[in-house]
């Protein structure tokens, strides 16, 4: 929208009446802050219905003000109340006494003077805080007005001074002890953090080492089968289980073998597999084996020479002669 | 206009508010309460209520004064819209608002007492300029400003189409304008 419509719409008008929702407020604070125009249209509807608002002034009971004045003045007083009590320091309350809020001029007094309230109606204060409070702050707001307060209490200021310093050295202690606290519990958090990460370091250190060792395994498996005197052989299943497969790798000058297991039934807990190299036509027992399908790499006594292997399964540990009618792989050396 | 009336420099009566400031209290009620009643009268047309509902809307100007903003306008329609808000949430809580009556304030007439009469006296110019305005205008006005209603809404209980209702109040506030600034 252009300047000239947002004025025309009837926007403008609503947002100084405060009836926009906040889709439309957003949209008129937008359109202020690009078109000066819109801000200053703004501006004299506000102004104009101030003015009708104020046109309606009646004044209120005159016993009325006492009331609100000390109800806010006991408002202001809990408020600065906890915030001293926050800080852990008595500071007495700097109030008016209560005399202030019953000596209060009455209102005419007060009115006609060109000068706000807000001087008229310090009479009732003791002389040192109305000075203070003159001196130090309410002059700005009525300048012209006010011949300076100072004579007779020259150190005023001062002690404002010390008072100020006093509370911004208080109000910085307080912010250097939170941020000890933080600083120490970010530290510990950070420690912490550091031993768990020293653990997850040797975790993944154990994970290196196994796999360090993984391949060269890996490697050792592969150069002894890429060897040009290991034999091959092939363990085929017999009829107790005629899908079983296993592969042996056997070198017999290095006297190692290695038993790839391709298919074996899984054993029940009191059973084991079993290892024999046939060596002149007997069996000669070469150990427990497990069925895993991991290769299974075993000495073989360098003694003998293999003429065939076979898998049986005995009882858990192993028998010293191998049941026959449990064979279930065999193959021959060739 | 509004600058016949003697105002304390904003900036520094709400910081001094903020700090918690007798003086600054005292200010800030003899400056706005006379505005803040008259208005509130209008609403509740109840002198008790009116009453307590200035002491409420006091205190929590004192509470909200952190969230004044000079940017999104004056003080006084800081303190006016909250006056404004606890007046209406009052009538519709009551349950004794009724939006269909008419609002015949603008006959309204408030005799002031002799302890008044001076304060008033500020505002005689005024309020006789703003008697300038034709009655239907004041009514609208009122109605947005005052009661809170929207142009949606005052298009809808009089049964007059927005547009209407936005071109009315544009010009009853021009003319408003008008008579202030002569």
């Amino acid at each position: 929208m252009l300047p000239a419509d947002y004025i025309s719409s009837g926007l403008t008008e609503a947002y100084a009446l405060g009836l926009t929702n906040p889709q439309e407020t957003a949209e008129m604070e937008a359109a202020m802050l690009q078109y000066p125009e819109v801000a200053a249209e703004v501006e004299a509807i506000r102004s104009a219905l101030e003015g009708y608002a104020r046109a309606h002034s009646q004044a209120p009971p005159a016993n009325l003000k006492n009331k609100i004045l000390a109800r806010m003045q006991a408002a202001a007083d809990e408020a600065k109340l906890k915030s001293v009590s926050d800080t852990g320091q008595a500071e007495p309350a700097n109030t008016v006494p209560a005399g202030l809020i019953t000596n209060i001029p009455q209102d005419g007094q007060a009115k006609k003077t060109e000068t706000p309230a807000f001087i008229s109606s310090n009479g009732g204060m003791p002389p040192t805080q109305a000075a203070a409070t003159e001196g130090a702050k309410v002059r700005s707001i009525n300048a012209p007005a006010i011949p300076p307060v100072t004579t007779e209490t020259s150190f005023l200021p001062l002690l404002i001074a010390a008072s100020v310093l006093l509370m911004l050295s208080l109000g910085t202690n307080l912010y250097l002890y939170s941020s000890l606290g933080t600083a120490q519990q970010q530290l510990a958090e950070a420690s912490k953090r550091n031993s768990v990460l020293a653990q997850e370091n040797d975790v993944h250190l154990t994970n290196f080492h196994s796999a360090e060792a993984e391949i060269s395994r890996a490697h050792r498996q592969m150069a002894m089968i890429n060897d040009m005197e290991t034999k091959k052989i092939k363990l085929a299943g017999f009829p107790v289980s005629p899908t079983s497969a296993v592969m042996v790798y056997y070198n017999p000058k290095v006297h190692k073998a290695m038993l790839n297991v391709m298919s074996l039934p899984e054993v029940g807990p009191e059973e084991d597999y079993q290892l024999w190299a046939m060596v002149d036509g007997k069996p000669m027992d070469m150990g427990v084996i497990h069925a895993d399908h991991d290769m299974h790499e075993m000495d073989i006594p360098p003694t003998i020479k293999a003429e065939a292997f076979a898998i049986t399964m005995e009882k858990k540990g192993g028998s010293p002669v191998p049941t026959l009618t449990k064979i279930y792989v065999m193959g021959k050396v060739s | 206009m509004s600058k016949a009336i003697v105002r304390p420099d904003e900036e520094t009566l709400v910081s001094l508010l903020q700090q918690g400031e007798a003086q600054a209290f005292n200010t800030l009620y003899d400056n706005y309460s006379p505005a803040l009643y008259g208005i509130l009268l209008k609403i509740v047309k109840v002198e008790e209520e009116a009453e307590d509902l200035l002491q409420e809307a006091f205190l929590k100007i004192q509470a909200n004064i952190y969230r004044y903003d000079r940017s999104r306008g004056t003080l006084f329609t800081f303190m006016l819209n909250i006056t404004r808000n606890l007046a209406i949430d009052r009538l519709r809580s009551a349950g004794h608002i009724n939006r269909q009556k008419t609002d015949n304030s603008d006959s309204y007439v408030h005799i002031p007492d002799s302890q008044t009469s001076d304060l008033q006296h500020e505002y005689i110019g005024l309020a006789e300029t703003v008697e300038k305005l034709k009655p239907e205008q004041r009514r609208l006005i009122d109605l947005a400003y005052f009661q809170g209603y929207t142009q949606t809404e005052i298009s809808e209980e009089y049964d007059i189409p927005l547009g209407t209702v936005k071109t009315r109040m544009r010009a009853a506030i021009q003319t408003l304008r008008k008579l202030l600034t002569n």
